[in-house]
């Protein structure tokens, strides 16, 4: 049994197990059927829904996610809002009326998604500029238009007296109710503390943890896979902190990647902000956690090289112990990492000097939510035209994230204008990553050649 | 208002946008309905030597197991020459293929299920590429030869060129997967309702392979989530295996691919390789062109004669070949069958043109614009015999150069080039235009049927099918102007072939074309038969009556058009008629390999300018202009969105939608994760479109022009723009190799073989 809100009353209903996704539901058990299923895989946002919850100051926070990927269970105790809770009878929402007028659609099948994603960005920001408008429609693909009069449409609608709004007090009231719903579905858990996580973890060595599901939850869609117990990380409080304190960072590992984007644009962290712009979509990065990305331990994340560049320490909780491992110890293999089947991340801890300089750069065919061919994170500090520290993290070049010890070893302590590129092909020369559908090993080596010359040679000191 | 040549908003918009829009799978399903899923083949090349499906049968929900050998008719829905079994019959054909279905009473049980088949094979060793095709000689159909003039020509021309062009595949991925849903009828026939663009050819397979005549099929589309030719034929075998499913348990049956399935089991754009050789004067000017075109087609013939061709008729783009010999080979390989894709061969012909004639002006060390507008035609004839005017073209080029103050950009970008270390930018504005009619006679002809109510109301069947692109709305205004109407008094029907029989699929762009013409036909007759029944009951002649605004108006009377309808309705006027069109004067002699195979040409050209970052080889679209002729049109705005989509997805088929296969015929590259059409960032950051209003020289309806697939052409002056930026690391001198699509990859091996051989 779940509880939410939709379309001014609280609803419950009973998903079918705990894999089902929020897209099978609303479109099987429910029968709304304007949201669509264009891949069930996260990467076309034709099933795009939002989200609305509570923030930290108890104001609406409205988030487009992908529903092909959202376990339904994980909607207990927020609002939805779908296609059908747009025009009332006649009389339409702004944005619909707006894409009708922009000809925004063609064949129709990717507009509710579209107009869902632009709801959730209209809703925080009621003038988005263009680089805005892409950002939050990145994860929405169109055959047909060629995006331009969906843009249109976004920048003319306006949503600021639109019939959320008007409801806006009742819907606050309605999440305040429903603040500590959790779901009663079989075999899924939703631990509301540390404590608690680690316990049903230790009773369930076997079970998955779930944080932002973008990544595990495609083993279900895609592999068909069911497992008997899955652990969500959403609502426990402890995992869901982020402080920034003199440039040391703790991110709770439950924090959402919109949430650090938010964080590193307010503080001018922009290695970070660039980074989460090209990382997938807005709709997994308003699921998809930090934890989750170091969980995982793909070889091929964005986040993990530029964490290694920044010396990352994590924190690993059991019943038994807390303990405190560097990232750099903690990939031990190909999707292998130093974690215990009863154990789970609780914070992710790292530090931004006063000095240092940090410069991220993502290689892949696509701009939008695209998986990097490479990904290098590049941190330094110069002093007196040197560069007295270099730290460089690595993506796409060997079976886990990696530091180019190599290229560190090379550099550290030199004048960056007296490198050249043939020397940094050499210092990567340990290095050898795959050929694949991304990238061959050769464009790999050598546009990460290429780009970590470029940050060297444009190294400056910081003023 | 003049419903025609009006921006008319789409007329499912409002569905789409209140998610109201039903798709096949949004149906609401009837009692009982049952699921099906495909089990497929895990080689590429082989034969099935054991098939033991006792696991599917007995996995939880499955209600039937079928396989080849159920199939109660024709087992080989080949369209147009056999080839392509329904299901696995002995041999595997590719890998994927399906070999058997599975019936279940919920969708992801028989998805499950399906994957629990024992099967062994004796596999074979797959040919995969064009090059072991060649070496063997496989084929799947012959090759054909279009040739004129002298090429010995050639040899005394001051300068010879060649080169070889290497062109990936494409990946429809419309948004809306194939999709179908079986319902039988009470007398064994079936009620399809399918994503189709080729509503009569589903029939016509659903009843052969059940063995029924076609009228106890019935198919229907209101609409698809896109097609793009992807739905032309290949729609067929789920259709046909949903109908089958449904005919032998007497339920209905839904069968939707999963993407990954979809995308493994569904053929895509041709892969081509094609080599030319030009001899040409100092200043450019072509003298000779021996153009080798090798479609990769997959494992069977589908449509691909008729695509190889159009590439060959495309071969020559906007230029004039004084001697021509254009040789067009159809290799086969052991992977799906490759099919129609928006262009349908012809860009693979276009782009080939157009590398040539930039390889020519590096050569000469012309501006490659200048070179284009050398060799462009000016009423000559093409290598297959029509004549082309011309002027249209140079028109809009001339005027483009002007309008996207393309000699100043030039000069400034070659400035910027020799400046900035890390990023380059290129520069081109290339042509296309496009043959308008289908190569295969017959399929030029189109059916509608109008009905008129009492109420004034109008309902519209027609042959064609809407996939997003405007088609319904488009017929819908040429009815209401005929009939002097607001257009909301008109609505269309979904496509059904009960309705309108024997129809050719909505493709080669003449979907407004044809249809349109066929409901002027029909609207027309209506309109008389009223005209003459009020000139009759007024005493007047009936050309002085006059319909517009919803009024018959003559002399100083007028009466509503309802009022006249249910007058004449009154008089036993019949109020429906049927509207016929055949496109005229078109022919194509293939054992001369000459004649006037298109009704006329659609053109237009594209300016655009890249900037392309040295370090890594990615792209960025800066600035776009384009200007593209649809005649006198018909909705600008539904055909300035079919420009600007069919321009992006140009785009994306030669930058970042590349298709990958393993050694062993798998795809690779089998979902969107992976498979990366454009997004929203690449969009150009400065786009105008502009209509080159100018009403058609052929009397096609309204005196507009066809706007499916000719702008998709347009992306190609990206391409060019990529080449032209890689060319400055050499100061433009050297015309370098880039394979389509140019990925950041292809770009930066590009880049770093210039700075290697310099
Ligand atoms: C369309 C799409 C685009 C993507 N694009 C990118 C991209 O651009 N860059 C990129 O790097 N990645 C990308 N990903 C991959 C993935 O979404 C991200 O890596 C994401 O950060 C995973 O976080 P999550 O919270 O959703 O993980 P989940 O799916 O919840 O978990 C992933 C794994 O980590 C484990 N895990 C989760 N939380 C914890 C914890 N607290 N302690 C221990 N283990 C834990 C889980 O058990 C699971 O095995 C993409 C995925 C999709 C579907
Ligand atoms: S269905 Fe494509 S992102 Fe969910
Ligand atoms: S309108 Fe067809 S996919 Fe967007």
């Amino acid at each position: 049994m779940i509880s939410y809100w939709k379309n001014g009353s609280i609803e419950q209903d009973s998903p079918l197990s705990n894999t089902e996704t929020l897209l099978e539901f609303l479109r099987e058990s429910k029968r709304l059927t304007g949201t669509k299923e264009g891949c069930a895989s996260g990467d076309c946002g034709a099933c795009t829904v939002v989200l609305v919850s509570l923030d930290d100051n108890k104001r609406l926070k409205y988030e487009a996610v992908n529903s092909c990927l959202m376990p339904a269970a994980e909607l207990a105790g927020k609002a939805l809002i779908t296609i059908e809770d747009l025009a009332q009878g006649d009389d339409l929402h702004p944005l619909q009326q707006a894409f009708i007028e922009q000809h925004a659609s063609q064949c129709g099948f990717c507009t509710p998604g579209f107009i869902l994603s632009a709801l959730a960005l209209k809703k925080h920001e009621s003038n988005p500029d263009v680089e805005a408008i892409d950002e939050a429609l990145g994860g929405n693909l169109c055959r047909c238009t060629g995006y331009s009069p969906i843009v249109k449409a976004v920048q003319l609608a306006d949503c600021s007296q639109d019939r959320f709004a008007q409801c806006e007090v009742e819907l606050i009231n309605s999440l305040k109710q429903l603040q500590n719903s959790t779901a009663s579905v079989v075999g899924f858990h939703q631990p509301r503390t540390l404590e608690a996580l680690c316990e049903l973890k230790s009773e369930h060595p076997e079970a998955i943890l779930l944080s932002g599901g973008t990544d595990w939850m495609l083993r279900a869609t895609q592999g068909l896979e069911q497992v008997e117990t899955l652990i969500s990380t959403d609502r426990v409080a402890g995992l869901n902190q982020l402080t920034l304190v003199a440039g040391h960072w703790s991110v709770g590992a439950a924090v959402s990647l919109s949430r650090i984007k938010n964080q590193a644009k307010a503080s001018g962290f922009h290695a970070l902000d660039q980074l989460l712009s090209r990382f997938a979509s807005q709709q997994i990065r308003n699921c998809a956690t930090l934890g989750g990305s170091i969980g995982n331990a793909s070889p091929i994340g964005d986040l993990a090289p530029l964490m290694l560049a920044l010396d990352t320490e994590l924190v690993l909780n059991s019943v038994h112990q807390e303990r405190r491992v560097a990232l750099k110890h903690f990939f031990l293999g190909y999707k292998q990492t130093a974690l215990s089947p009863d154990e789970v991340i609780s914070q992710i801890n790292f530090n931004l000097g006063d000095q240092a300089q940090v410069h991220f750069e993502k290689v892949s065919k696509r701009l939008d939510d695209d998986i990097s061919a490479v990904a290098v994170a590049t941190h330094y500090t110069m002093h007196e035209g040197q560069l007295t520290s270099l730290r460089i993290g690595l993506g796409g070049m060997a079976a886990t994230p990696v530091l180019a010890l190599g290229v560190m070893a090379a550099f550290e302590g030199k004048e960056p204008s007296s490198i050249t590129l043939d020397q940094v092909t050499d210092a990567l020369g340990e290095l050898t990553p795959l050929s694949d559908l991304r990238a061959s090993a050769d464009y790999r080596l050598k546009a990460c050649a290429r780009v970590i010359h470029f940050h060297l040679i444009s190294a400056k000191e910081s003023v | 208002m003049k419903p025609v040549g009006v921006s008319v908003t789409h007329d499912s918009a409002l569905l789409h946008v209140t998610g109201r829009a039903r798709y096949v799978d949004d149906t609401p399903l009837p009692e009982g309905t049952l699921f099906a899923a495909i089990g497929q083949a895990s080689i590429s090349r082989g034969r099935l030597l054991s098939l033991d499906l006792s696991a599917v049968q007995e996995a939880p929900g499955v209600i039937a197991v079928l396989t080849s050998s159920d199939i109660p008719g024709i087992k080989d829905i080949g369209p147009v020459f056999p080839g392509d079994p329904l299901l696995v019959d002995g041999d595997v054909l590719f890998h994927g293929q399906p070999i058997f279905l599975v019936v279940a009473t919920d969708e992801k049980q028989a998805r499950s299920a399906a994957l629990l088949a024992e099967v062994q094979y004796e596999e074979s060793k797959p040919i995969l590429s064009i090059e072991e095709a060649k070496s063997q000689a496989y084929r799947v159909r012959p090759p054909h030869v279009m040739q004129r003039g002298d090429l010995s020509t050639m040899d005394r021309s001051e300068h010879q060129f060649s080169g070889e062009l290497r062109i990936g595949g494409q990946e429809h991925l419309y948004l809306e997967g194939q999709a179908s849903l079986a319902v039988p009828t009470e007398e064994g026939g079936i009620h399809l309702l399918c994503s189709t663009q080729h509503p009569t050819e589903v029939q016509t397979l659903v009843s052969e392979v059940l063995g029924l005549p076609f009228h106890e099929v019935v198919v229907e589309v209101r609409r698809m989530g896109g097609a793009f030719g992807g739905k032309e034929t290949q729609a067929a075998p789920w259709a046909c295996l949903a109908s089958l499913a449904a005919h032998k348990l007497g339920k209905p049956v839904k069968l939707r691919l999963p993407r990954s399935t979809d995308m493994t089991v569904t053929g895509k754009r041709h892969p081509f390789i094609n080599q030319y050789q030009v001899g040409f004067r100092s200043d450019g000017q072509i003298e000779a062109v021996q153009i080798d075109i090798n479609g990769d087609c997959g494992c069977s013939p589908d449509l691909s004669d008729a695509i190889v061709d159009r590439a060959m008729f495309h071969s020559d783009n906007a230029y004039y070949y004084p001697a021509a010999k254009i040789t067009g080979e159809r290799w086969r390989t052991d992977k799906v069958s490759n099919t129609a894709f928006r262009g349908f061969g012809g860009p693979q012909g276009v782009i080939t043109a157009e590398a040539m004639l930039d390889d020519i002006a590096r050569n000469c060390k012309q501006d490659p614009l200048d070179t284009r507008l050398k060799n462009l035609y000016s009423g000559q004839q093409t290598h297959y015999g029509q004549t082309v005017d011309g002027t249209t073209l140079r028109e809009i080029m001339t005027r483009l150069r002007e309008s996207a103050d393309y000699d100043r950009r030039r000069q400034k970008i070659a400035k910027h080039n020799l400046a900035s270390s890390r990023y380059l930018k290129g520069l081109a504005l290339t042509p296309v235009k496009f043959g308008i009619s289908f190569t295969v006679k017959h399929l030029n002809q189109a059916g509608v049927l109008v009905h008129i109510y009492t109420d004034g109301s109008v309902l519209v069947s027609q042959a064609g099918t809407e996939m997003g692109q405007g088609l319904y709305t488009k017929v819908a205004q040429v009815v209401a102007s005929v009939l002097g109407i607001e257009i909301d008094r008109v609505k269309m029907s979904s496509t059904r072939t009960d309705k309108v029989p024997n129809t050719s699929p909505t493709a080669a762009s003449s979907g407004s074309d044809m249809n349109g013409m066929a409901a002027h036909d029909a609207a027309t007759t209506l309109k008389s038969r009223i005209a003459d029944f009020i000139a009759n009951r007024e005493s007047i002649s009936a050309e002085e009556i006059e319909f517009k605004q919803g009024l018959l108006s003559w002399g100083a009377s007028s009466i509503t058009f309802a009022e006249a309808v249910k007058a004449a309705y009154m008089d036993r006027v019949q109020l429906s008629a049927t509207g016929f069109y055949k496109t005229p004067n078109i022919w194509y002699d293939r054992a001369s390999a000459q004649g006037n195979p298109f009704l006329y040409y659609a053109n237009g050209a594209a300016c655009s300018e890249v900037i392309i970052d040295r370090l890594t080889g990615a792209t960025h679209i800066e600035r776009v202009d384009i200007l593209h002729d649809t005649g006198s049109s018909l909705n600008p705005a539904l055909d300035k969105g079919q420009i600007e989509g069919g321009f992006i997805q140009g785009v994306g088929w030669l930058t970042s939608e590349e298709l990958k296969w393993d050694d062993k015929g798998r795809l690779l590259t089998n979902s969107p994760a992976t498979y990366k059409i454009p997004a929203i960032s690449d969009r150009p950051t400065k786009l105008s479109i502009e209509l080159l209003d100018k009403p058609n020289s052929a009397a096609t309806i309204a005196r507009s022009k066809a706007v499916g697939e000719p702008p998709f052409m347009l992306g190609i002056s990206v391409w060019c723009a990529i080449r032209d930026a890689i060319s400055s690391v050499s100061g433009y001198g050297i015309s370098p190799t880039l394979d389509a699509p140019a990925t950041p990859e292809a770009i930066l091996n590009a880049i770093t073989n210039l700075e290697d051989s310099l």
